[in-house]
């Protein structure tokens, strides 16, 4: 499961919460759209990596 | 319920609720009519084929990030917009309209006269409607 960070106020909740693709799908919206649009973006499940 | 006035329509475009720079909004409910007219029939009969949805809105133009016009700049050459609309913003019964897949074709990203009110047009053109 995926999760976004909102980047701008919308029915998926505030700025700076972190949604996950099934909210956005329940919203309903299109998860492609929004990141297009610059109302979501993708947060990093990267970890760092210290040497 | 008793009949009402329009007063407190919701339209949300991508999430984003632009309910309150809404001035004008049309949401036609339709479908294709494929005819199945045979001999012996006295007058034309159809049943129904796909769905043909338009929505046509009307709004105060706002340049704020996240408002009227990034958001309809986005949906515009898209074909996976999903809109809601309500007639009224609380009450029962209160249909919700939700459209998904629907295409923006165009929309007038800057119009109008010296001394008007910045507006937007858009249409919205096809995809499902789902009444809830």
């Amino acid at each position: 499961m995926a999760n976004y960070k909102i980047l701008v106020e919308s029915t998926l909740g505030a700025i700076g919460d972190t949604v996950t693709d099934a909210d956005i799908i329940a919203a309903p919206a299109d998860i492609e759209q929004l990141i297009v649009s610059g109302i979501v973006e993708p947060v990093s499940t990267t970890k760092n990596t210290k040497e | 319920m008793a009949v009402f006035a329009l007063t407190d329509s919701q339209f949300t475009l991508n999430t984003i609720d632009l309910s309150s720079y809404v001035t004008n909004i049309e949401l036609t409910y339709e479908f294709d009519a494929v005819e199945t007219t045979a001999m012996g029939a006295t007058g034309h009969t159809n049943i129904k084929s796909l769905q043909n949805i338009s929505c046509t809105v009307e709004l105060n133009n706002d340049l704020a990030v996240g408002k009227v016009f990034d958001t309809v700049f986005a949906a515009v050459g898209s074909g996976t917009n999903t809109y809601i609309v309500k007639s009224l913003s609380t009450g029962s019964p209160n249909p919700v309209l939700t459209v998904s897949n629907a295409f923006c074709a165009s929309a007038p990203i800057v119009s109008g006269t010296v001394g008007d009110l910045s507006k937007m047009s858009i249409t919205l053109t096809g995809g499902t409607l789902v009444k809830t």
